[in-house]
This record gives C-alpha cells, sequence and structure tokens, in this order.
C-alpha cells in the first residue's frame, strides 16, 4: 500500500468516526436538549411534506414498469396474476424505501449538505456556538427527527401509490383478472413485508439526515467546498443506503421471519 | 479575565501561534493588531474555545477552557458576546429573531421582556425599527451594527470584535468606533479588537498587542506604540510594504 492510499484510508477511517461521533452527539441531544418544536414541524413539512410530489410520481412509475414487466414475463407461464403478488412484496419490501430513501437523498440531503455549509463558511456555526447553543441542538437534531417522522411517512405513501399504480396497469392496460389479481396480492404481501419496508425507511431517514448534516458541518472552504459538500452528502447516503439496505434486509428478514 | 499561555496553533503543516502569552484585565479594552494571516482572527477564536490550540492554556476567569468539552464550553460562552467580520448574520432569520437568538430556551424572561430588550439594544446601535427586516435587505455597515446588538443583548462581560470596520467607509468605520466605545462605557464589558486598521486602533485601545512571527511582537498603549521605532512597528503602522521607506 502507497503512502498516498494510506493517507486516503486514514482519511476515510477518521471521516467515519467524525460521523459515529456526530451520532452520538445527536442521540445524547435528542435524550437530554428539549426541541424547538417550531423549527421540528418546519423540517417536517420541508423534508415531508414537500418531497412528496418527487417520491409519488417515483413510487407510481416504478409500480407501473414492475407490473408490466411482471407480466410479460408471468403471461409466458400462465401466471398472469401473480402480477399483483410481485408488485406487492417488491413495492413493500425494497423498492418502496430504497427509492423514497434515494429521491430523498437527492433532494433533502442536498438541501441539507449546502444550507448548513453555507452557514459554516459564513461563520453562522460559529456565531451559534458564542451564542451558547450546540450545532448538534439546533442543526442537526430537528432534522433528524424530522427525516424518522417523514420518511416512513413517505415510504408508506410510495408503497401505497407504487401498488395502487401496478393495479390499475396491470388490470385496466394489461387485462388481468382483477379479483384473482387482489387475492394473490393480499395472500403473499404479509404485515411483515411491509414492516420490513418501514423499519428500513426510517434507518434510511438517519443515514440521509447524519451524512448531510455531517458533509454540511464538516465543507470546506467556499464555493467550491460547499459544492463539494452537497455532491458528496448525495452520493455518499445513496451508496450507504444502497449498503445498508442489504443488510437489513437478512437482518430484519431473519427477525420478522421473511427468510 | 482572559489569560493566555504559551499557546500554540497549527493548521498541518502551517504554524499560526507559536508560543502567545498574554493577559487582559477585566474592564480593559485590548487591541489586537497585525499583517493578514497573522493569526489575529485565530487568536480570537481561541480565546472563546471556537478552535482548540496546540499547546498551552486558555484561561477564563481562571478556568482552563481548552481542557472543556463543548457543552461545558456553552456555559462559558454565556460570558462572551463575539462580532464577526462578516457579522454572520442568521440570514434565515429577521434582525429581531437574530438578535433575541440567545433567550431561545431562556423561559425566565417572557417574550414582551425579550422585545423590550431587542428594541433596547437596536436603539443603542443607532438602528431603531429594524425589527422585521432580513440580513439580506441591511447594508455591510447596517449588518455589522445588528451583529454588534446581537452580541450584547444579553450583556456579556466580555465583548470580543473580529475585524470590526473590513471593508466599511471611513466615516461608517468611525461610527462602528464610536459604537464600540458607547458598549464598552454603557455596559462596561471587557473588549477585545482584532484590527489591522490603525485608525481604529488608536481609538479603541487602552492597550495594543501586534502579532507579529506567531507570537505577541510588542505591546503597550497606543502613545508608546504610536512613538515606537521598532522598524517592524513602524512599518505597520506607517503601512509600507517596503522596510526601507520606514520614517521614523
Amino acid at each position: 500500500m502507497n503512502a498516498n492510499t494510506k493517507k486516503r484510508f486514514a482519511e476515510a477511517l477518521a471521516g467515519l468516526g467524525r460521523l459515529a461521533l456526530l451520532a452520538r452527539e445527536a442521540f445524547i441531544s435528542i435524550r437530554t436538549v428539549r426541541p424547538n418544536w417550531h423549527d421540528l414541524l418546519y423540517q417536517i413539512y420541508f423534508m415531508g411534506a414537500k418531497s412528496q410530489p418527487v417520491v409519488l410520481i417515483t413510487g407510481a412509475f416504478t409500480g407501473m414498469v414492475l407490473a408490466t414487466q411482471t407480466y410479460f414475463q408471468f403471461h409466458t407461464v400462465k401466471m398472469d396474476t401473480a402480477t399483483l403478488a410481485v408488485v406487492g412484496v417488491a413495492m413493500c419490501t425494497e423498492l418502496g424505501p430504497v427509492l423514497t430513501g434515494l429521491m430523498v437523498a437527492g433532494r433533502v440531503g442536498a438541501a441539507m449538505a449546502a444550507e448548513i455549509g453555507t452557514m459554516r463558511v459564513t461563520e453562522q456555526i460559529d456565531a451559534l456556538r458564542t451564542l451558547a447553543t450546540h450545532p448538534v441542538d439546533y442543526l442537526v437534531v430537528p432534522r433528524l427527527i424530522a427525516l424518522h417522522v417523514a420518511m416512513p411517512l413517505l415510504t408508506a405513501e410510495v408503497i401505497a401509490i407504487g401498488i395502487a399504480a401496478g393495479y390499475i396497469v396491470g388490470v385496466h392496460l394489461l387485462g388481468i383478472d382483477p379479483t384473482y389479481s387482489w387475492h394473490h396480492m393480499l395472500r403473499y404481501t404479509d404485515k411483515e413485508d411491509l414492516a420490513m419496508g418501514i423499519i428500513k425507511s426510517f434507518v434510511f431517514g438517519g443515514i440521509v439526515a447524519l451524512v448531510g448534516c455531517y458533509k454540511g458541518l464538516n465543507c470546506g472552504e467556499g464555493a467550491e467546498g460547499v459544492g463539494r459538500a452537497t455532491t458528496e452528502a448525495v452520493v455518499y447516503s445513496s451508496i450507504t443506503i444502497l449498503i445498508a439496505n442489504f443488510f437489513l434486509t437478512l437482518t430484519l428478514g431473519k427477525m420478522l421471519g421473511v427468510l | 479575565m482572559i489569560e493566555t499561555r504559551n499557546v500554540k496553533k497549527s493548521f498541518d503543516t502551517n504554524v499560526v501561534l507559536d508560543g502567545v502569552s498574554f493577559s487582559i484585565e477585566k474592564g480593559e479594552s485590548v487591541v489586537i493588531i497585525g499583517r493578514s494571516g497573522s493569526g489575529k482572527s485565530v487568536l480570537l477564536k481561541l480565546l472563546i474555545g471556537l478552535l482548540r490550540p496546540d499547546a498551552g492554556e486558555v484561561l477564563v476567569a481562571g478556568e482552563n477552557i481548552c481542557a472543556m468539552d463543548e457543552r461545558r464550553l456553552m456555559r462559558v460562552r454565556k460570558r462572551f458576546g463575539m462580532v464577526f467580520q462578516g457579522a454572520a448574520l442568521f440570514d434565515s432569520l429577521t434582525v429581531a429573531e437574530n438578535i433575541a437568538f440567545a433567550f431561545r430556551h431562556d423561559r425566565t424572561i417572557s417574550r414582551q421582556e425579550i422585545e423590550k430588550r431587542v428594541a433596547e439594544v437596536l436603539e443603542m446601535v443607532d438602528l431603531p425599527g429594524i425589527q422585521n427586516k432580513k440580513p439580506a435587505e441591511l447594508s455591510g455597515g447596517m449588518r455589522k451594527r445588528v451583529g454588534l446588538a446581537r452580541a450584547i443583548v444579553y450583556r456579556p462581560e466580555i465583548v470580543l470584535y473580529d475585524e470590526p470596520t473590513t471593508g466599511l467607509d471611513p466615516i461608517v468605520a468611525d461610527s462602528i468606533n464610536q459604537l464600540i466605545l458607547r458598549v464598552r462605557d454603557r455596559l462596561n464589558v471587557t473588549s477585545v479588537v482584532v484590527t489591522h486598521d490603525m485608525r481604529s486602533a488608536r481609538c479603541l485601545a487602552q492597550r495594543i498587542l501586534m502579532l507579529h512571527d506567531k507570537r505577541i511582537y510588542a505591546a503597550g498603549t497606543p502613545d508608546e506604540f504610536f512613538a515606537s521605532t521598532d522598524p517592524v512597528v513602524r512599518q505597520f503602522i506607517d503601512g509600507v510594504s517596503n522596510p526601507k521607506e520606514v520614517y521614523f
């Protein structure tokens, strides 16, 4: 391993360490400091309500394309009425939470990193600290709690609209029998599948909030630093969501008895 | 009130401060001067715990703040107010919300009392009635005044000023200097001003400290400073780039 690789590896480890310390500080703050309700509600509105158009469009078209592709395959083996069951399970366990996570990372993670990063380069974070306010209490915790609340709600909406869109395409466009389709979907989509999706979305909310805030709080100087922090917030939170999703699938699958 | 003992600070391989020691008495008005990049703002941030020294101690009222974590430092920082070079106003908040920020979690003070205090400090900085404006609507001089109002509204014992007159025209700069003197006299605060504006230094200082070559190079009253024959001090006071052009 050459010196440059060693240095980059050490920096990556140090970054992970700082992220863990930020998570710890946020956890302490949630337990000990009363959140400001006004800030919290605003963040829930900004991150949750205002993200709805983006995630709902994503969910609807994903449900439609999934139903279409599944139908194409199942039709060849005369299993047309199992189409909605696949859509239901896939939307609940994987596509709902992961796509919501990725879309929210793109919209909200980037905004968080840019806002906090700009505050950092204009010394507003230092100003906060001189006013005896911990940046984690004021900036990180409201965003973290807001995403923990908003992500499961957004994911539930995405799952619902994805299944609904898949049903409409399957039944009204592809001509699948509605009664059997609905029956099979209810039979094969368990409440454990839905629970898995909602738990995943809760975790993904934490990932997007922590990575976005971390990148903002540690961004470099000037416009370039803010730009880089914004890009990195989206890239790192998206990659982390995809990696975490695999391990969550294994762990939750065992715990919920899905696997 | 504030004391630094052999403070050292580096950023990567760049040594900024190398053994800085001085003390500031309660109620004193100290101006720290030095060339751009000499570490004045770093020193100011070390005094309030925004940065931590690599070595040495910073004592505030006898307490070593270098050993404190961020939450313990928050208690110490209630003694301080700080005015930033670019004002550092929170741009998502109005002027009134910026000034009242320190009272966000203070349940001992009523909303009416907060509004009264905000109006009082805005009056003191000659900006009455701008409570509902956003920072983006203010000029550079107004932003600095609002930054000062925010720093003094909770009546701190020490006020730190980071380049308070930088980027302002001479008339506005002088009005800021007068304001700093007014705040010092009315609130009886300890003032630490970082500047490279010699006019401000002469106007504000009871004592001047000069940072040069990573340490306190010279210290004295304004009269002693302006009468100095030391070539480094003279070069800075006269503002000449070539030391051979220094006139004694």
